[in-house]
């Protein structure tokens, strides 16, 4: 070992003594893959830095056979930050960990956090932070049976104006996540995408009972093909496609022929959809005054 | 007793970290234990350069400035502890066990001593005891990104296959990477384009399949350092929408410039024109001629494809 990693490892080994008072000397040289004698010797080290030469301005670390525990750290009492490669390492290996875990809600809190040690231009965290703020208010809400108030941005980016909703669960897929809450106005269950929330406000009004609710908006089922596809283009959506030999299909059941002509667009006009004449109708008319718009 | 070189350079660390005010040299030699016994003033200097250089190595920048703000001739030296140190954040034990678990994603790799690292800084355990089981299960996706992490730390050249929004096959391009970081929910790269000589920026889930790297040679890396990132052939257009672009950019990209426009960077006319049809039930106008031509151009073909269905 060079005497620069030592160095290295020095500066890691406070902060983190620190933050993992009274642990042992065994599990002390485990985490930082030095032998008993070498973890000895860093510890003995430590006591003797500090910024003046005299006690009180030393580092005061006790420690006998069994356990360590640091009295006086000498203002360096929080870890160094995270370079730009270690960042990039813990977010990707989170992600990673969100992939193949049911514990999403758990990974998205330590994501959160993550995203606050890290520098902006690496993650950034303020989106990351209201988006935490946004989900306490949910579990409280879902917590003390609480409704709750929101603005959000529907599948057509048009936000809305305020909705009144009963929180019942959230919910994730395919790593996002939704709350599914009945719409106190409609009495109908509907999902909402959290990261399109964008105000939300917790009333003290009980939620209302949605065991009898049910989505029954009318819904038409819809099937897309095209032979020219980009499977990144919709990948945000969350819809689900199939692909068959060089053909991409999606079959899914559509409210909202805006909705409709949104995924339509992410593809090529020379998709194939299969849906009534009504939303045919509609799809056109709605291309039409788009068009106008440009004239 | 003589004193350690590590304990040395520890010592200076902690007085300039403890420090509110930048520290002159002699001072410095004063207060470090370990400077005492440097025989010389030349000897003394040799050494902190030799100590600030040790420090550097570590990540920790030592800031060079004058002591007296209205005169420059006396320098002293600072580590900002705001700069250098992480904020404070409480982990709870199933939080940590998490981040332990996430560092064992880079188990058996070349970046495994960089992952520990940085869990140990989170205060976190490391899972010393990980079996074989993880290794060489890592997913594609993973993949992608530990070779693209590899041309980043060697400056080497990555072959990849892109999908652009207006690509229907995806095309080979050789980029060297310069820095991969995350926006939203979405990972990109800035890199270098040697086909084109130009900076741009790609999104990595548009990358399709394997990531091949090779060394790039000198002429290749002198290309970049010449070419800096303002010669970036990316474009700006304004976009104006019927929404808050203030609750939204989170959602479409872009940035916000007031209450109904959202700036937007972009790099091909046409590309862009395509990517804006996803976010056609907002837009009320373009600011740049050859987008919106091409923007109505891609609605009229929809237009056409649904009446001649």
């Amino acid at each position: 070992m060079t005497k620069n990693e030592r160095l290295s490892r020095l500066l890691l080994e406070l902060p983190w003594l620190i933050q993992n008072r009274n642990t042992s000397i065994d599990t002390f040289s485990d985490q930082f893959d030095i032998s008993r004698d070498e973890a000895i010797k860093d510890l003995s080290l430590l006591t003797y830095v500090g910024p003046g030469r005299f006690g009180g301005e030393l580092v005061d670390i006790q420690y006998d056979d069994e356990n360590v525990s640091v009295i006086d750290s000498q203002g360096f009492d929080r870890p160094l930050k995270f370079n730009n490669i270690e960042a990039v390492l813990l977010l990707l290996g989170v992600k990673n960990l969100s992939e193949v875990s049911n514990e999403i809600s758990d990974i998205k809190n330590v994501e959160i956090k993550l995203s606050k040690l890290i520098e902006s231009d690496i993650a950034s965290g303020g989106t990351q932070e209201e988006y935490a703020i946004k989900r306490d208010v949910i579990d409280k809400a879902i917590l003390n049976k609480k409704q709750l108030v929101i603005h959000y941005v529907d599948s057509n980016l048009r936000l809305s104006s305020e909705r009144s909703i009963s929180p019942i669960a959230i919910k994730t897929l395919e790593s996002k996540e939704y709350l599914s809450a009945l719409d106190n106005d409609s009495k109908q269950n509907r999902s909402f995408r959290l990261d399109r929330i964008v105000k939300i406000r917790l009333v003290d009004i009980d939620s209302l009972i949605s065991n009898e609710a049910q989505d029954n908006s009318s819904s038409e089922k819809i099937i897309i093909k095209s032979r020219s596809w980009n499977a990144s283009n919709i990948d945000d959506l969350n819809i689900s496609y199939i692909i068959n030999g060089d053909e991409m299909i999606i079959d899914v059941e559509l409210h909202d022929t805006n909705y409709l002509l949104e995924i339509l667009l992410r593809l090529d006009p020379t998709a194939e959809v299969d849906c009534s004449k009504q939303t045919r109708e509609k799809l056109k008319m709605s291309l039409s005054d788009k068009l106008k718009d440009f004239r | 007793m003589s004193v350690s070189k590590s304990e040395r350079i520890l010592n200076l660390f902690f007085v300039l970290i403890n420090s509110k005010r930048p520290i002159a040299r002699n001072e410095i030699r004063q207060k470090v234990s370990g400077y005492e016994e440097c025989e010389s003033e030349s000897a003394f200097e040799r050494m902190f350069e030799r100590d600030k250089d040790e420090l550097r190595n570590t990540g920790i920048k030592i800031d060079t400035v004058p002591i007296d703000p209205l005169f420059d001739d006396e320098l002293g030296y600072q580590i900002d502890s705001q700069i250098f140190l992480t904020k404070s954040v409480e982990w709870t034990a199933s939080e940590r066990a998490i981040l332990s678990l996430a560092s064992t994603t880079w188990h058996k790799t070349e970046f495994e001593n960089l992952a520990k690292s940085a869990t140990l800084k989170t205060g976190s355990s490391i899972k010393v005891d990980s079996s074989g089981d993880l290794v060489d299960s890592y997913s594609e996706e993973l993949n992608k990104f530990r070779n693209i992490m590899k041309a980043l730390n060697s400056k080497s050249i990555m072959i990849i296959r892109y999908f652009s929004f207006d690509d229907v096959k995806p095309k080979a391009r050789n980029v060297i990477p310069k820095k991969l970081y995350r926006q939203g929910d979405n990972w990109y790269i800035d890199a270098y384009d040697l086909d084109s000589g130009n900076w741009k920026t790609y999104q990595t889930k548009r990358i399709i399949g394997e990531i091949d790297i090779k060394p790039a040679s000198e002429i290749e890396l002198n290309l970049i350092k010449k070419s800096d990132k303002t010669n970036s052939e990316s474009k700006k257009v304004k976009i104006r929408i019927n929404q808050d672009p203030f609750q939204i950019t989170h959602i479409t990209g872009g940035k916000a410039i007031d209450g109904s426009t959202i700036e937007f960077k972009f790099f091909d006319e046409k590309s862009f024109a395509k990517y804006l049809l996803r976010f056609s039930a907002i837009i009320v106008s373009i600011d740049n001629e050859k987008i919106r031509s091409f923007y109505k151009s891609y609605l009229e073909d929809f237009l056409k494809a649904l009446e001649n269905d």
